[in-house]
C-alpha cells in the first residue's frame, strides 16, 4: 500500500487522545470495595455493566474511527504490478540517453543499445515527445522534441559508437535541462548504457534532477568478459648531438580475463617493426614492458605500440605516438669572460646531453656581436657596458619574439644600464645594495608557487630559495607593464618580468655567480636557470600523444598553422586551400576558416594519427583512447540512481521513485479512491459510537 | 477510660459500643470489658442460674479443693461438704469464625472481622468464666486455624492470640470445611458460627445441619455492616468484590431496592431454615453493642443445660 499524502499519517498520533480520555474517565469513577457482589450479580444485567468492556468498546470505536479518518486523508492506494499505461494519463516527454562511449564497441553492445532505443521509441504515444541524446564524455542532442518516429528511427540507425570515454554526469545534467522545458508533462529519462564503472567512480560532482523525473535504466552490458589493452605509455626523448634517442616504456593492463594468456607487444616506427616482446597476461593486473632505446630519425615520426591478444575490443590494443626530432635551442650568453663569471650559468643551461639547450658564450669586449637570428634567447650576465649598437640589436631581437634575460652583478652600473637598455629593461634600476655596508643580508620575502617558472619546485625546493642570503642586489622600480615575480624581505624586486614587442624579458637584480649569493651551489640552481630560459622563450615540451576527446590548440596540430592563420586573417583570404587535415581514417576533415579564426582549436575524435600539411610542411598528432575505457567492469545502475539528488525536498531517488512517478501515484489513487470508502466507514463507526455512547450514558443516567 | 456509652437504638448506658472497643487494641481487655460490663448488668436481669447458681452439696472427696468446703455446714454438721454449682456442669463451646475476604469490609470504624473477633473473644472469655471448654475454628475456603476446646488456664490466651493474628483472606466456602469439622466433633456442645454468610443459603444450611444432627446446639451470628443492610451509596461507582476482585459499575439509586430485597430474602431464608433446624439465628450489625450477642448466647446455653 502507498500513500499520496503520507504526512497525514502523523495524525494517527491523535489516537492517544481517546486513550488518555478513557484512562482519565477511568480514574474519575471511584472504586469502592464491597463485601460481595453476590446479590448484585443476581440482578438483571442492565442494572450494572462491566466497566472494562463498556469502555473498551467505546475506545475501540473511537480509535478505529480516528485511524480510518487519518488513513482516508493520507489517500492510500495500491500499486499495480502492471503499470498504468502512461499514455492514458497525459503526454510525456522522454529523453533517451544512449551511451556511445568507446566501451560500447565491445561485442554487440551498441547494437543492443540501439535496439533498446528503437523499442522505447516504438512505445511512445501519439502526443509524446522524445529527444535522443548520444553521450560519452560529451553529449549530443540528435533531434528536436517533436521529430517523427521515422526520423527518430533513422537517427538511431545511423548512430555509431565513439572513441570517447564515458561520463554520466554531463548526460544526466543535459537530460534534466531538456526536461525542464516540459514541466507539465510526464517526464522520463530512459538511460541505455553498459554502466561502466569508470564513467562514474571518478565523478565527484553531484547530480540533481527534478523530483518528478522518472529514470529507467537499461543495462545492456550482458555477461562480464575480460579485456586487455595497451595502457599508459611513457616516452622519454633523450636529446643527442645527432639524432635524439627514444626510450619507450609501455604498461599492459588486463581486466577480468578468464585465464592468463600469452601476448605479443610490438613497437613500430614509421611502419617498420622495431622490437617485439613476449609477455604473459594475468587475469587482472598490469605488465610493464620496456623497449630498448632507439634513434629517432629527423623530422616527424609515427610510432605505434601494438598488443596482439584476442579480445573483443581490439581498438584499445594499440597506442599511437608521434615524435618530432627537435634540435636543441641555441642560447647566447653575453658576459665578461673572467673567472667564474659565466661558469655556473653556462654549466646550468647546458649541463648534460639531456639539456634542451646549447649555450654559446661571448664577451662583448672581445669583438662584434654575433648574428642573433639562430638564438632562441640571450642572457646578459653581469655586463658593465653595453654598446648602443648591441642594445639596438637586442631590442630588435626581443621585439621579434626572442627572449632576453638580464642578470646583474657587481660590475653593473645602474645609470649606464638604465640608459643603454631603456627599451628592454622591465624596471628602472636604482642604487646598489651591499651587505658589507649595512651588515645585513637580505632573504627572499615573496615568491610564487604556481608560476610556470616555479611549478617544478616543491616545498623543499622553495625552502632552498628562501634560505639563500643575498648580500648584494640593485634596488629597482618596476615599470607599469612589468610583473614582480620574486621580492626580497625589504620589498625590493629580485625577479621582474616584462614584455617587449612579441618577446619577453626577465630581470634578475642580483647575481647568478658567487658574487652576491651562493645560489649556484644549491641544487635548485640548475632547474631554476633552465626554467628561466624556458619561460622566457615560451618553450614547450613536445607531446607525443593525446587522448581522444582532447581539444588542442591549432599550434599543436601544426606549428605553422597558427602563423598561416594569422596571415590569412589579416588578408581576409581563404587558407583552407593551403593546408589540410587528414583524420586517422584517412578522410579530410572539413574546417571552416571563420570558425578556426574565432576558435583556434581542434578536437581529436579518433584514435590514430592526424596528419596536417601546411605549405608542404607535414606534422603528425597521435590520439589514443582513454585507458580508463578499457576497464569494462560495471557499476550497478541502482547505485548511481540512489546517489542522484532530487531538486524539491532534497530527497534521494529511491527504488519507489524509480518505479513510479508522482503522476502515476495520482492516477492510481484517483482510480481506486480508497479514501472515499475509508471516510464512509469512519462515519459509520462514528454513528455506532454515538449510539453506543448515548445508550451507555442514558443507562448511566437511569441508574 | 469510660467504655460505657449510649446507643441510640438501646436504652441504658451499659451497652458497649464496638467503635470504642476498637480503640482498646488488646483483645483480652476488650473481652473482659465486654463480659464484666455485661455480667454487672445481669444482677437486675431475669436471666439467673449460670455458674453462680447453687445446685447441691456433696461429700468431700480426697482431691477436692479444700477452699470449696462449706465451713458453715461443717460447723453445723461436723462433716465436710463441698458446694456444687450448676455452672460447673461443663459444656464445650466451639466458636466457628468466618475469616473470608468479605469479613474485612467496613463502612464505619469497625470492620466485620474486628466485630466478629470482639464477639468471639467475649464469648470465649464468657465461656471460660463459666468453666466451659472453649475452642476456636477459623475458616475461609478451608479450615485455617483450629484450637480444640479446653478449659484450663492459659487456653484463653491461645485463643485470643489466634483471633488477634487473624486477618480476612480468600473466599468463603461453608460446605467442605464445616462438614469436615462437624465429623471431628466427638462431644456435643454449643457451636457458635460467626459469619457474614456470603454464600448460597442452601450451602450454609446444609453445613449447619451436620452440626445439628450431631446433637450440638447452635447459634449463628450473621455479622453485617450497616451499609450491607442499608445500601446507602450515592453516585456512580465501581463496586469491587473483596473476595473475587471483580468490578462492576454501580448506580446505587437503581440497584438499592433490588439489593435490599435480595439481602432481606437472604436473611429470611436463614431465619426460616435455622428455625426449622432449631438454630438460634441472630443478625448483628457492626454498629450494635456486643451485649445483645451475649444475651443470645446465654439464652442458647440455658437451653442446652
Amino acid at each position: 500500500m502507498h500513500f499520496l499524502n503520507p504526512l497525514f499519517l502523523l495524525a494517527s498520533i491523535g489516537v492517544i487522545g481517546p486513550i488518555v480520555l478513557h484512562l482519565v474517565r477511568k480514574e474519575e469513577s471511584q472504586k469502592v470495595p464491597f463485601s460481595s457482589l453476590m446479590f448484585v450479580t443476581r440482578m438483571p444485567k442492565r442494572s450494572w455493566r462491566r466497566q472494562k468492556l463498556q469502555h473498551l468498546l467505546l475506545l475501540m470505536l473511537r480509535v478505529a474511527a480516528l485511524l480510518l479518518l487519518v488513513l482516508a486523508f493520507a489517500r492510500p492506494f495500491f500499486t499495480s504490478r502492471v503499470p498504468v499505461p502512461i499514455q492514458s494519463l497525459k503526454n510525456k516527454f522522454v529523453v533517451i540517453l544512449l551511451d556511445n562511449s568507446f566501451s560500447m564497441r565491445f561485442g554487440d553492445r551498441f547494437e543492443k543499445a540501439k535496439k533498446q532505443a528503437l523499442q522505447l521509441v516504438s512505445r511512445l504515444g501519439h502526443g509524446d515527445s522524445v529527444q535522443i541524446v548520444a553521450f560519452s564524455d560529451t553529449s549530443q542532442v540528435l533531434n528536436s522534441p517533436r521529430a517523427e518516429r521515422g526520423v527518430l528511427e533513422s537517427l538511431i540507425d545511423g548512430l555509431r559508437p565513439s572513441y570517447r570515454k564515458t561520463s554520466y554526469t554531463q548526460a544526466l545534467k543535459l537530460a534534466n535541462q531538456l526536461l525542464a522545458s516540459a514541466p507539465d508533462e510526464l517526464r522520463e529519462i530512459d538511460w541505455i548504457s553498459d554502466f561502466q564503472e569508470s564513467g562514474w567512480k571518478d565523478t565527484q560532482e553531484e547530480i540533481t534532477l527534478g523530483e518528478d523525473i522518472r529514470i529507467q535504466a537499461y543495462d545492456i552490458s550482458g555477461v562480464d568478459v575480460g579485456n586487455a589493452a595497451v595502457g599508459q605509455i611513457q616516452i622519454s626523448e633523450i636529446p643527442n648531438q645527432e639524432n635524439p634517442l627514444v626510450r619507450v616504456l609501455a604498461g599492459v593492463p588486463s581486466y577480468g580475463l578468464k585465464a592468463p594468456g600469452l601476448a605479443t607487444l610490438k613497437l613500430e616506427l614509421n611502419g617498420k617493426l622495431l622490437q617485439e616482446k613476449q609477455l604473459s597476461l594475468e587475469s587482472n593486473g598490469s605488465k610493464p614492458v620496456e623497449f630498448e632505446t632507439f634513434s629517432l630519425p629527423p623530422g616527424v615520426s609515427a610510432g605505434k605500440v601494438q598488443l596482439n591478444f584476442p579480445d573483443p575490443l581490439p581498438a584499445d590494443n594499440v597506442f599511437h605516438f608521434a615524435l618530432n626530432s627537435h634540435k636543441k635551442l641555441k642560447l647566447l650568453l653575453l658576459g665578461e669572460k673572467q673567472a667564474n663569471n659565466n661558469f655556473y650559468l653556462a654549466k646550468a643551461l647546458a649541463a648534460s646531453s639531456v639539456s634542451p639547450f646549447t649555450v654559446e658564450v661571448q664577451d662583448l669586449k672581445s669583438g662584434n656581436l654575433a648574428d642573433l637570428t639562430p638564438f632562441a634567447a640571450i642572457l646578459l650576465n653581469n655586463i658593465e657596458t653595453i654598446p648602443p649598437r648591441v642594445a639596438s640589436s637586442l631590442y630588435g631581437f626581443v621585439s621579434n619574439g626572442g627572449g632576453i634575460i638580464l642578470v646583474l652583478g657587481n660590475r653593473v652600473k645602474s645609470n649606464d644600464f638604465n640608459a643603454q637598455l631603456e627599451k628592454i629593461l622591465p624596471a628602472q634600476l636604482g642604487y646598489k645594495y651591499s651587505a658589507s655596508e649595512t651588515k645585513k643580508e637580505q632573504f627572499i620575502g615573496e615568491m610564487p608557487k604556481h608560476h610556470p617558472i616555479f611549478d617544478v619546485f616543491d616545498t623543499v625546493h622553495h625552502s632552498y630559495f628562501l634560505t639563500t642570503p643575498f648580500s648584494g642586489y640593485f634596488h629597482s622600480t618596476p615599470r607599469s607593464a612589468s610583473h614582480v615575480l620574486i621580492k626580497l624581505e625589504d620589498g625590493s624586486p629580485l625577479l621582474i618580468e616584462g614584455t617587449v614587442g612579441k618577446g619577453r624579458t626577465l630581470l634578475f637584480t642580483s647575481s647568478l655567480n658567487m658574487d652576491w649569493n651562493d645560489l649556484p651551489l644549491k641544487s635548485v640552481f640548475l632547474p631554476f636557470c633552465q626554467q628561466l630560459v624556458k619561460y622566457c622563450v615560451g618553450f614547450e615540451e613536445s607531446q607525443s600523444a593525446f587522448m581522444v576527446g582532447e581539444v588542442i590548440p591549432l599550434s599543436k596540430l601544426n606549428p605553422f598553422l597558427d602563423k598561416a592563420l594569422n596571415k590569412i586573417s589579416n588578408s581576409s583570404g581563404s587558407f583552407s586551400q593551403s593546408w589540410k587535415v587528414l583524420n586517422p581514417s584517412g578522410e579530410k576533415t572539413d574546417l571552416n576558416d571563420k570558425d578556426l579564426i574565432k576558435s583556434p582549436f581542434f578536437t581529436l575524435e579518433e584514435p590514430g594519427f592526424y596528419q596536417t600539411t601546411v605549405h608542404n610542411f607535414k606534422n603528425l598528432v597521435a590520439a589514443n583512447v582513454d585507458p580508463a575505457e578499457s576497464d569494462l567492469r560495471k557499476v550497478e545502475p541502482q547505485r548511481i540512481l540512489s546517489s542522484i539528488r532530487r531538486q524539491v525536498g532534497e530527497t534521494r531517488a529511491s527504488g519507489r521513485l524509480l518505479e513510479a512517478t508522482m503522476d502515476q501515484h495520482l492516477a492510481w489513487e484517483g482510480r481506486q479512491r480508497l479514501w472515499w470508502f475509508l471516510l464512509l466507514l469512519a462515519l459509520m463507526i462514528l454513528l455506532v459510537e454515538s449510539f453506543v455512547a448515548n445508550r451507555y450514558y442514558k443507562n448511566t443516567a437511569e441508574m | 477510660m469510660n467504655l460505657i456509652t449510649q446507643d441510640s437504638t438501646s436504652s441504658g448506658p451499659r451497652f458497649l459500643d464496638p467503635a470504642i472497643l476498637s480503640k482498646i487494641g488488646n483483645l483480652e481487655l476488650v473481652a473482659k470489658t465486654v463480659v464484666e460490663g455485661f455480667v454487672s448488668g445481669l444482677h437486675e436481669s431475669p436471666y439467673l442460674g449460670f455458674s453462680v447458681d447453687f445446685a447441691e452439696y456433696r461429700q468431700y472427696m480426697p482431691g477436692d479443693d479444700i477452699r470449696r468446703i462449706d465451713w458453715k455446714v461443717y460447723a453445723r454438721s461436723d462433716r465436710y461438704y463441698v458446694k456444687e454449682y450448676e455452672g460447673e456442669t461443663n459444656t464445650n463451646v466451639y466458636l466457628l469464625l468466618d475469616i473470608s475476604g468479605s469479613m474485612g469490609y467496613k463502612s464505619g470504624s469497625v470492620s466485620k472481622m474486628e466485630y466478629a473477633s470482639y464477639l468471639a473473644a467475649s464469648l470465649a472469655y464468657f465461656a471460660q468464666r463459666q468453666k466451659d471448654s472453649v475452642g476456636l475454628v477459623t475458616f475461609a475456603e478451608s479450615l485455617v486455624d483450629k484450637l480444640a476446646a479446653r478449659c484450663r488456664l492459659g487456653h484463653l490466651n491461645s485463643l485470643l492470640h489466634i483471633l488477634e493474628k487473624t486477618s480476612p483472606k480468600a473466599k468463603t466456602e461453608f460446605g467442605r470445611p464445616l462438614q469436615a469439622l462437624a465429623e471431628t466433633f466427638r462431644r456435643r456442645g454449643i457451636v457458635v458460627l460467626i459469619s457474614d454468610l456470603y454464600a448460597p443459603a442452601e450451602e450454609v444450611v446444609q453445613s449447619l445441619r451436620h452440626f445439628r444432627f450431631k446433637g450440638n446446639d447452635m447459634v449463628v451470628f450473621h455479622i453485617l455492616d450497616p451499609q450491607e443492610q442499608e445500601f446507602q451509596f450515592s453516585n456512580v461507582f465501581r463496586m469491587e468484590d473483596m473476595e473475587t476482585r471483580r468490578q462492576v459499575v454501580m448506580v446505587p439509586e437503581v440497584v438499592r431496592d433490588e439489593y435490599l430485597r435480595l439481602m432481606n430474602q437472604h436473611i429470611e431464608t436463614f431465619k426460616k431454615e435455622c428455625g426449622i433446624l432449631g438454630i438460634d439465628y441472630l443478625v448483628l450489625k457492626t454498629s450494635r453493642p456486643l451485649d445483645y450477642a451475649l444475651y443470645s448466647y446465654l439464652y442458647t446455653r440455658q437451653k442446652s443445660m
